[in-house]
């Protein structure tokens, strides 16, 4: 069974989320996804990285979930930053042209500055 | 001259629980052909989950039970997916790219599928109500065979 596992963590200072992923995100596994993202948007987090380095596989579903969200986030003030995604999964991000709507770092501090520019 | 084609099936349930068993299925089989190339094995996997993820949701409306038929057939120079079901048909080729400007607008998130399985694969033909069924061919040419 592939399965997704998310963990979420603020830095209350930076107020800053970053939505750890491990694991499979497909169109099954994306609707937990959602709702955690759904949730942190409800209670005011949009400055929001989202940890890709142990992520193995994406689906068009798992890409759709962040082109949904990222209107009301940037709307407020926020932004979705991705980090350290693996090859299989920056592949199919830029396929679907994400790699041009979205940042994509590799260091945890460039996402933050990012982030705290805002 | 026939050709000697190896052929493995898969049947489930439109239940979209089963994609994973389905993308540890084809892997299983495509390194048993000797596939080894992962990027190949990447995108078989992919299209036929996007595959398949249509068909529940379009075609069977997220109705759990279902059938869905995929056929694999393995030839020297190319592998030949066949996914079938019994569910709603749908337009394919009216199907537009999808347009991630207006997505982000409209706050869409579908619509990414059919276009990500044309970039993943060779060929692609979708026969809607072919006999009882609706049938998808999706081709992929292997290192040295034809398209490549």
């Amino acid at each position: 069974m592939n399965t997704l596992h998310i963990s979420t963590s603020t830095d209350e200072e930076t107020a800053i989320t970053t939505v750890s992923l491990e694991g499979f995100l497909d169109a099954d596994t994306v609707l937990r996804l959602r709702k955690v993202l759904f949730d942190l948007i409800k209670e005011g987090h949009y400055k929001l990285i989202i940890d890709l380095k142990k992520l193995q596989y994406i689906s068009s579903a798992g890409v759709g979930v962040f082109i949904g969200v990222i209107k009301r986030v940037r709307e407020n003030s926020g932004d979705i930053i991705f980090l350290q995604p693996l090859p299989t999964v920056y592949r199919v991000l830029d396929i679907l042209g994400l790699t041009k709507i979205f940042k994509i770092l590799e260091q945890e501090k460039e996402a933050v500055d990012e982030l705290n520019k805002i | 001259m026939k050709e000697n084609l190896k052929v493995r099936e898969i049947n489930i349930l439109s239940d979209i629980k089963n994609l994973s068993e389905v993308r540890t299925s084809v892997s299983r089989f495509l390194l048993a052909e000797g596939m080894d190339e992962s990027q190949i094995v990447d995108e078989v996997k992919l299209a036929i989950d996007e595959a398949l993820t249509n068909i529940i949701e379009h075609a069977y409306q997220l109705q759990k039970r279902k059938k869905i038929n995929i056929r694999l057939k393995f030839a020297k120079d190319k592998l030949t997916v066949i996914l079938r079901d019994r569910g709603r048909s749908c337009a394919w080729e009216e199907i537009p790219e999808p347009d991630p400007k207006r997505y982000m607008r409209e706050e869409r998130e579908d619509g990414w599928g059919v276009f990500l399985i044309k970039k993943l694969m060779d060929e692609i033909t979708y026969r809607p109500n072919k006999g009882e069924h609706n049938e998808m061919v999706m081709v992929k040419y292997l290192k040295g065979g034809e398209g490549r």
